[in-house]
């Protein structure tokens, strides 16, 4: 009577089972109990509690405590076991083993050729020591507006006068021809200061950067431009002339090419001291010319933003009057590159196509194992009865899994390896995967194999080893409730992944084609443009009375329509500001504008209407002292017209009549908005050469522009680039956006729609008796398919459903970086949702098809 | 070589194991039965860590025996003292009997009546 109503206590009884090692616990727990129920005889129940509890706790000695669960035999046997049965039903179910291994790989390789190129993407500057407190030195102004370039002698002063600035160097580039004994190269040189060699850390591989640029008339060369102008000689020691400057050098360092991933690139760098006169003893005074690029070092303990503050007093004391609302900026050297290629953003976007991919790949994946597991319940529960724990079916399963997910990471990297030659190509990138080279990218790989193979393998396996032996003999898939939701959620988390990925790559697609085919005001088709300065020729003064010759008498050519001698063409605007005030406006309010210097014909080459007044005329020769503005600069300047406006340029005393206002015409990527520009006249401009040529017959125009050019005795041979593919490269960057993320859209559909193709394939199969059935009952073949597509077509819309705000949220972020953007119409959504849509239909209803015309007798005989 | 002493707990076991038998010496009985024969109370955990290293050192061995209703179908592991340890328990006794026959008659009076 008693011992019925008495059991020992649980608490104690769990504990100790929870220590006790495995081996021992039939006898403890029966000695113990037989214990309990003797004490339940001779004394009150309390006291039996009490003492079995004491009696556990004195089972605590090192003897009983669990250490058997780790020196338990590990079942060798078995483990062949799992992996013979996983490789039965490897090749049993083959099809699903291609499509999983396939689908995965395919998925991993994208996610890791991905990583790898934003990886890459973060590295740029990355390998200076002291990256972190590097910084290029920009202004801002009163609006926010960043503008790179600084005025010459800012650097050298800001060092001197500002102890948390340890380093600080100009940057300035200049392109000339070099000499050496008698052969000639084009080069772009970089004039540094001395502080640079400690600033930056670009190797030397013979001759010491530091000493080369504190002495005066010493140069330094990087390896590759060394081979180009001394070939096999050694360079050090030589002596090599600028031959338009005359200065010259002796090679002190060499050093190895500028990595691919630096934003400072050059060949050839000379000291500061070698500057010449121009660029240093002329520029002294001048506060208002922004034409160069300057770095600077902070010491460690500087913030840069306490030094911004610090530096406003600097901007008071030096700058001009009209530029000291504006202040210095340090821009972080490791930002340089997403700044000036603008596409930290994309590097984002890549970034979240590499997750969804991934995710819709292991989605996939799971949802394969789960439903091929599903179809195993009988072999589930005659484990399960004959013996086999929970943790043993989950060891099976894992094992079953890492096989096709190891294949799979596996050919994924294979693939990844083998074509990653062509991706550096196509993005002119340097990665590399190896291990003297970066280390810490094959950790990356091992993170995401590891992260793979777990949600991979082990998730479904610890689902599915839950299952109950008796409902799994039976063949009841419980899944039919709970999990048959999961695996619902899955597929609607897989196909929004991919409904997003289709819908972003439109976006930007249609923006990319937006800023293409927008009119751009000027037209640069069939117009080519050469770099014509007379220093590329070798008799620069003669040639520059040719080249003048050259522009007019092009215009009697019947080939040509129109040529002009300029400064700059469209696409390739130099950043050059300067500030200019209005000469008779009481309040003279000084506007930046970008300087550029133009000839006569210049706007009628490339088409761009004037508006407001006339053109420079050639005849007139006090047209040299006038300029004409874009609308924007009028607009800045407040007036409706140009009836005797005069300018004054910034810190200079000299006073421009406006004669006339061009339409704003793009002359940078639309990513930019229109800014102010004043277009100075200059009829012996002679930088480049642009040509309109006559469209049908381009080849011949190009060939006689080349014979002309060859016979002025040019240094490097004939090359020249058409204005409009010039400017339209300049969406580079958004174009390869648009084929990488098409491309890999395409990668997230194709594995999206191989998981939809299997996961019908499994469903139809277990639904293969109902089909039948109802096919005797008379039901029509449509109604069928009708019947087994709803589903999926459901599930297809609500993630369409789901998965809208989340695609306006990120296009609209992306858009907000160009400045004439598309507008997001709904029509978008519609085509990218539709498109997943049919395609999924595609395949659910080929599969049901082929169900519905099964002849029912096939499906209902069992066995 | 092998520790072949005995401590004066491990050999009231071992005794108590030769005087339950063949059917009975398992941890529950034994420590039943130590605590009746001496008075004292030993957990049951104390005797079978004892048990064990016993077992260990290879004077006792164990096997589990038949089930049976009374402890919700467990069966016990039943000790048996092996040859060796027999050897042991017959030593130790000898030894503390060679030291009884030393130790002088009057010594065991003022034993007795001293304390």
């Amino acid at each position: 009577m008693k011992r019925k109503n008495h059991i020992p206590p649980k608490l104690a009884h769990r504990f100790l089972t929870w220590f006790l090692r495995d081996d021992l616990a039939e006898e403890v727990q029966g000695d113990l109990e037989e214990q309990f129920y003797r004490e339940l005889d001779i004394t009150s129940p309390f006291r039996a509690r009490l003492n079995y509890c004491y009696q556990v706790v004195n089972y605590l000695r090192p003897f009983a405590i669990g250490k058997s669960r780790s020196i338990q035999l590990i079942y060798y046997a078995m483990f062949q076991n799992y992996f013979k049965i996983g490789w039965r039903n490897l090749l049993k179910y083959r099809n699903y083993s291609i499509i999983n291994i396939l689908g995965l790989s395919i998925g991993f390789g994208a996610t890791l050729l991905l990583l790898l190129i934003i990886n890459y993407e973060n590295s740029y500057d990355k390998f200076h020591a002291d990256h972190d407190n590097l910084y290029r030195v920009a202004t801002r102004d009163a609006d926010g507006n960043i503008s790179d370039l600084i005025v010459t002698p800012q650097i050298p002063l800001m060092r001197e006068e500002y102890p948390d600035i340890i380093g600080a160097t100009r940057f300035f580039d200049g392109w000339s021809i070099l000499q050496y004994d008698d052969t000639y190269a084009l080069t772009g040189y970089h004039i540094v200061d001395p502080d640079f060699a400690d600033m930056f850390n670009f190797r030397a591989l013979k001759g010491n950067i530091k000493e080369a640029l504190s002495t005066r008339d010493q140069m330094i060369l990087t390896v590759s431009f060394a081979e180009k102008l001394f070939g096999s000689d050694d360079p050090m020691g030589q002596t090599v002339s600028i031959v338009d400057e005359d200065l010259h050098f002796t090679v002190a360092a060499i050093v190895e090419d500028p990595p691919k991933n630096s934003s400072l690139k050059f060949e050839v760098l000379i000291p500061w001291a070698n500057a010449p006169s121009w660029l240093d003893v002329d520029q002294a005074g001048n506060w208002y010319n922004t034409f160069m690029t300057g770095y600077v070092r902070l010491s460690l303990h500087a913030k840069p933003e306490q030094t911004e503050e610090k530096l406003r007093a600097f901007v008071q004391d030096h700058f001009l009057e009209e530029r000291k609302s504006s202040q210095i900026a340090l821009l972080p050297l490791s930002d340089e590159h997403f700044r000036l290629t603008n596409n930290k953003r994309i590097i984002s976007i890549l970034g979240i196509i590499a997750v969804a991919i991934l995710l819709i790949s292991c989605l996939n994946f799971m949802n394969l194992s789960i439903s091929q597991l599903l179809g195993r319940t009988k072999e589930i529960g005659v484990r399960k009865v004959m013996g086999s724990k929970r943790g043993q079916l989950v060891n099976q399963f894992t094992i079953e899994g890492l096989i096709i997910s190891l294949f799979a990471i596996v050919i994924g990297i294979m693939t990844v390896y083998s074509i990653l030659p062509k991706v550096n190509t196509y993005f002119s990138f340097d990665i590399r995967i190896g291990l003297m080279e970066n280390l810490s990218i094959l950790y990356f790989i091992a993170a995401i194999c590891l992260f793979t193979l777990l949600i991979c393998t082990l998730w479904p396996s610890v689902a599915l080893s839950g299952l109950k032996p008796v409902n799994s003999m039976k063949g009841v898939i419980t899944s039919k409730k709970s999990g048959g939701y999961f695996r619902k959620g899955l597929i609607v988390l897989q196909f929004s992944s991919s409904i997003l990925l289709i819908v972003g790559t439109v976006v930007i697609w249609s923006q990319v084609q937006f800023m293409k085919n927008r009119d751009l005001k000027f037209s640069g088709d069939h117009v080519v443009s050469m770099l014509s300065w007379p220093e590329l020729f070798k008799d620069a003064d003669k040639t520059k009375q040719e080249l003048i010759a050259l522009r007019d008498q092009l215009e009697n050519e019947t080939l040509v329509k129109s040529a002009t001698l300029t400064e700059c063409v469209p696409g390739s605007y130099n950043e050059n500001y300067n500030g200019f005030q209005s000469v008779d406006s009481v309040e003279s309010k000084s506007v930046s504008l970008r300087q550029t210097t133009v000839d006569h014909k210049y706007f009628d080459t490339f088409k761009m209407k004037i508006v407001y007044g006339r053109n420079f005329s050639q005849a007139n020769e006090s047209d040299k002292q006038t300029v004409i503005i874009n609308e924007t600069a009028m607009k800045a300047f407040g007036w409706t017209d140009i009836d005797d406006k005069q300018l004054r340029s910034g810190g200079g005393a000299q006073i421009y009549n406006v004669i006339g206002v061009v339409e704003d015409y793009y002359y940078q990527s639309l990513k930019r908005s229109i800014q102010p520009v004043i277009h100075f006249y200059n009829p012996e401009v002679t930088t480049r050469l642009a040509v309109r040529l006559d469209p049908d017959r381009l080849r011949e125009g190009i060939a006689m522009l080349e014979s002309k050019w060859n016979k002025m005795d040019p240094y490097e041979p004939f090359d020249y680039s058409f204005v409009d593919e010039t400017f339209d490269a300049l969406y580079k960057e958004q174009e390869r956006l648009g084929t990488t993320s098409s491309l890999f859209s395409l990668i997230a559909i194709i594995i999206a729609g191989l998981g939809l193709f299997s996961i019908t394939s499994y469903t139809i199969r277990l639904r293969k008796k109902e089909i039948g059935i109802r096919k005797v009952l008379g039901a029509s073949m449509w109604s069928i398919i009708v019947n087994l597509s709803g589903t999926f077509g459901v599930l297809i819309l609500s993630s369409f459903v789901l998965v809208c705000p989340l695609i306006y949220l990120l296009s609209d972020a992306f858009l907000k970086d160009f400045t004439y953007r598309i507008t997001l119409s709904p029509w978008i959504f519609i085509a990218g949702g539709a498109m997943v849509f049919l395609t999924a239909m595609l395949i659910v209803s080929v599969q049901s098809g082929k169900a519905a015309m099964e002849n029912p007798v096939n499906a209902l005989r069992d066995e | 070589m092998k520790e072949t002493r005995l401590g004066e707990f491990e050999e009231v076991v071992m005794l108590l194991v030769g005087i339950l038998g063949d059917e009975e010496a398992y941890a529950f009985r034994i420590a039943d039965e130590f605590k009746s024969q001496t008075g004292r109370s030993g957990s049951i955990g104390a005797v079978h860590s004892t048990l064990s290293r016993l077992e260990g050192k290879g004077f006792l061995s164990s096997e589990m025996g038949k089930a049976t209703a009374a402890r919700g179908g467990r069966r016990k592991r039943i000790y048996t003292i092996t040859a060796f340890g027999q050897k042991v328990l017959t030593a130790s006794r000898d030894f503390k009997m060679s030291l009884w026959q030393q130790y002088p008659a009057l010594a065991i009076e003022k034993l007795n009546y001293g304390m």
